[in-house]
């Protein structure tokens, strides 16, 4: 009878095990099919089969059957709250996680005290509720819990900036005492060692040191057998293959440096040497000279986890009976760890293989990895909050001072080219982006602005193309149909990117630049009132989208509802103070009743950015309303300097000269006008012209200068034949 | 022998320029008859293969409401004589007034053999567009005294003032033109 249940027993391990191994080589299928025979026989299974479920993308059948069981274990919660928000089923999500017993709802300590290891992440989804539920003061709170909790979460910082807090980068990723204690809690005992490795405080060295003594303690438990595979890894390779980096936006994959042996030597010595986590794979570690030398033996010891991704599967486990760790809870590991070991695909960013058991002086070498791991998330960090307060110029200085191997990576220079597009320099953001199609043409965010600088230079020819790549890649993404409708809105065929722009929306109802684009192409074909609720979607969905407020402020300004536009403008500029078009905008709409204001505006916008043409056309010409005409003239002056190809200027200093009574110098800015715009975009230039000598042949007869009168009246002559020649041209 | 009305350019030409918008589709058109098959949707499309074709007593009307008075600046036909012969119109009336008891003709144009888009231009001497409720387009006579017509595309063009502010005129260089709008 015991021999039966025996074997019983372990099939039913071997089944577990199987379906993990499915799991993490996603054949969701097989898994999900084992998993069903299984849960028929045992309950203890539900969190496997949920998983299973949701993996496989049918967030709703783990779901459905999570919800059927109530008193379910953390991690069913988590997984019940993640499905929930998966399918838009916000306030069940936030039920789950924060909503204690008779409704009362759980402080964040609670939270924690609950979900123990998946704290952060439900923490996360809870900030996540939050904000798209309005509530962005307890978003924001559950947020900085989270990054407390676990500072690699990049995205709960990315939250925090776009909400407009000023999270501080510095005090959020370090590593803390109590974070190193959290990460060990993580029932699998290979992940101990994986804090310990990101310490860059002497206090956290203190720390390092005393989880290595523990986990060694704990190490000499024979359920550390798997952990030595890893560490045979590394004696039977060589430093030869090639590190393939793990995270999607490095792409390059760097040469691997002929580590000297000796550095890792203890690895191969000890039975419990560390394994380098993981992040030792980010770009870091590929050192170019200049960079730290603090980094002996790092690209070996990232060899050594690559080769768990680098199709050397025999290599790797002829060392071992053991499979590596990396990727399937061997056999050997006894049940009651498995039913509660997390995901083992999300933690191989944690995973340090075996415990650092090593001596302090092994710790070194990690430490200094760990160390640049998190200074390179503090300076990013850094650069990133400053481009979502609209501090551009800053922004700009903080990621021109990256390191290469970080600078030259899609989310950087995607960044990067952004903070140049909010400062409107679109030529520098040109270049960026087009550095980023270069190094990585698979890079899909941030696309749609680089389409919208391509409109604002008018390159068709490059829109088009990017537009025609996109689409190519990625049918479902927003993005590219942005960048369709952009290239449409170009070629001014407008109903065409406003239907482009509707797909945009339909594919991601919450991509909020989709919107505002819709916005302006229908205030381009002059549908205002269809205009109006497509901006405030998108203000909706991202309240500090300035474009959006600008939308708004262009459409009551447009209905000459003056105060609401200013209202809307002054929304935008409190975004974003630095946008020398905004205050252009603002200083046009001031300049039809409040002069002053209007000229001091327009200084501001001048001095901001004094590259922007238009801040000084319109000071000039508001100088000119009010008669300064020598002010005006100096302004233009400079003007023909900054943008010597534009009619209007010459245009403008035409009817200065000719309010000044120099005729013969207007009539030449005149015909310069019209010669650098020879269609006559601009009828005004014909009409001045023409009215020209109406008022000339009065002032002349009042003059005694008869002379200079009939000269002025044969160039009159010359000019208008020479603007009836440009007429019959048309 | 009158001289054959020449072929206009495409009219797509100009809508790049920016300087005009095609603005049919904000409008409501309706016909005084049509062969099933050969209506409204065949005069809109955009296609030159397709085209209306009349099936009642002259003069044919295209007629085209507008909900808010709007600025036509140009309509734009195109007819083939080569294509349609005696379906080809050969005088065209253009009406416009605030409803259809307040029609008022403007132009009125013989055409001699058209080959492509004839351009009629809506605006007065002072280069003004022309502001109107209704548009209404009458085919009086056809080539060859046909009776019934064939037109195959109507576009109807407003002058466009893009991303300009208030009464500023519009900039002509990119180096200007990126700093007028925030997109």
């Amino acid at each position: 009878m015991i021999r039966v249940k025996k074997v019983q027993k372990i099939h039913f391990e071997h089944f577990i095990a199987a379906i993990w191994h499915a799991l993490n080589h996603y054949a969701y299928r097989d898994a999900v099919f084992l998993a069903e025979r299984l849960y028929f026989v045992t309950d203890d299974v539900l969190f496997l089969l949920a998983t299973c479920y949701f993996r496989s993308s049918k967030p709703y059948r783990a779901y459905n059957l999570l919800k059927a069981h109530s008193w379910t274990s953390a991690q069913c919660r988590f997984l019940l709250a993640k499905c929930c928000l998966e399918m838009g089923k916000l306030s069940e999500a936030e039920q789950v996680v924060a909503g204690g017993i008779l409704g009362r709802i759980r402080t964040t300590d609670e939270i924690v005290a609950d979900f123990g290891d998946a704290a952060c992440f439900s923490l996360a989804m809870l900030g996540q509720i939050y904000c798209k539920t309005d509530r962005g003061a307890k978003g924001a709170e559950c947020f900085q819990k989270s990054l407390t909790l676990n500072p690699f979460l990049w995205t709960s910082f990315e939250s925090l900036c776009e909400n407009g807090q000023n999270p501080d980068p510095e005090q959020l990723f370090r590593l803390s005492a109590t974070q190193n204690l959290n990460f060990c809690q993580s029932n699998h005992p290979l992940m101990c060692g994986t804090a310990s490795n990101a310490a860059d405080t002497t206090q956290e060295t203190i720390e390092l040191n005393r989880i290595n003594l523990e986990a060694s303690s704990i190490a000499k438990h024979p359920l550390h057998t798997p952990a030595t595979s890893a560490s045979v890894i590394d004696t039977t390779l060589s430093s030869a293959e090639s590190i393939t980096l793990l995270t999607g936006s490095t792409f390059s994959s760097r040469p691997v440096r002929t580590r000297p042996r000796s550095g890792r030597s203890l690895l191969g010595g000890s039975s419990l040497s560390p394994l380098t986590p993981s992040f030792g794979v980010l770009p870091l570690d590929t050192p170019s000279p200049g960079e730290q030398s603090g980094l002996p033996g790092l690209s070996t010891g990232s060899s050594v986890l690559d080769s768990n991704l680098v199709p050397n599967p025999k290599k790797v486990w002829s060392a071992n009976m053991n499979t590596t760790q990396v990727l399937i809870p061997t056999s050997g590991v006894p049940p009651n760890t498995l039913t509660n070991a997390p995901p083992r695909r999300s933690t191989r960013l944690f995973i340090s293989a075996s415990s650092t058991a090593k001596v302090c002086g092994r710790a070194a070498t990690l430490h200094y990895r760990g160390l640049s791991l998190l200074a390179i998330l503090r300076d990013l960090g850094k650069a990133y909050r400053a481009l979502c307060a609209y501090d551009c110029r800053e922004a700009v200085r903080l990621f021109e001072q990256l390191p290469p191997q970080h600078y030259r990576t899609g989310w950087v220079l995607s960044q990067h080219g952004r903070a140049h597009f909010e400062l409107a320099d679109y030529s520098q953001a040109e270049k960026v982006f087009g550095e980023l199609r270069y190094l990585d043409p698979r890079y899909m965010e941030g696309m749609e602005i680089y389409s919208t600088t391509l409109w604002h230079l008018q390159r068709d020819v490059a829109l088009s193309a990017l537009a025609q790549e996109l689409t190519e890649m990625d049918l479902n993404s927003p993005q590219a149909w942005c960048v369709a409708g952009n290239c449409y809105s170009l070629q001014r065929e407008h109903d065409v990117a406003i239907k482009f722009f509707k797909r945009a929306v339909q594919v991601d109802p919450t991509f909020a630049y989709a919107y505002t684009l819709l916005g302006h192409e229908l205030v381009l074909t002059e549908e205002l009132d269809k205009a109006l609720p497509c901006f405030r979607n998108a203000v909706r969905i991202n309240p500090r989208h300035y474009n959006a407020w600008y939308g708004l402020g262009l459409i009551y300004f447009k209905q000459e509802k003056c105060v609401l536009a200013e209202v809307h403008f002054r929304k935008a500029l409190g975004i974003n103070p630095q946008n020398s078009v905004l205050l252009c905008h603002v200083g046009v709409q001031h300049a039809q009743k409040k002069t002053e204001a209007a000229l001091e505006t327009f200084t501001k916008a001048i001095e901001l950015d004094p590259k922007n043409p238009l801040c000084k056309f319109h000071r000039a010409s508001v100088l000119f309303s009010i008669e300064k005409y020598k002010a005006a003239l100096e302004e233009l002056d400079e003007l023909k300097e900054i943008v010597p190809k534009e009619s209007l200027v010459y245009f403008l200093i035409g009817k200065v000269y000719k309010k000044l009574g120099l005729t013969h110098l207007a009539l030449m800015n005149f015909s310069w006008a019209m010669d650098l715009d020879p269609k006559g975009v601009n009828n005004q230039i014909k009409e001045a012209i023409d009215k020209r000598y109406l008022p000339d042949e009065e002032e002349f007869a009042g003059e005694m200068d008869i002379e200079s009168g009939q000269s002025t009246m044969t160039d009159g002559e010359d000019v208008q034949l020479h603007a009836a020649e440009s007429d019959e041209s048309l | 022998m009158a001289t054959k009305t020449p072929a206009g350019e495409d009219p797509k030409k100009l809508e790049r320029t920016g300087r005009v918008r095609e603005i049919g589709s904000q409008a409501i058109w309706s016909l005084s008859s049509c062969k099933p098959g050969f209506g409204v949707d065949q005069l809109r499309d955009d296609n030159l293969e397709t085209y209306w074709q009349s099936d009642g007593s002259q003069p044919h009307l295209v007629n085209i409401q507008f909900r808010r008075k709007t600025a036509v600046k140009t309509v734009c036909i195109y007819a083939d004589y080569k294509a349609d012969e005696s379906y080809t119109p050969s005088r065209v009336s253009l009406r416009v007034g605030n409803n259809f008891h307040d029609l008022q003709e403007i132009r009125q144009l013989d055409l001699v053999e058209p080959g492509g888009w004839v351009h009629i231009s809506l605006e007065d001497p002072g280069g003004k567009p022309l502001r109107t409720f209704m548009i209404q387009m009458a085919v009086l006579a056809n080539h060859q005294n046909g009776r019934d017509t064939h037109l195959r595309q109507v576009r109807v063009y407003t002058p466009a003032e893009e991303m300009s502010l208030g009464n500023l005129p519009r900039f002509t260089t990119t180096d200007c033109l990126k700093y007028s709008t925030i997109r």
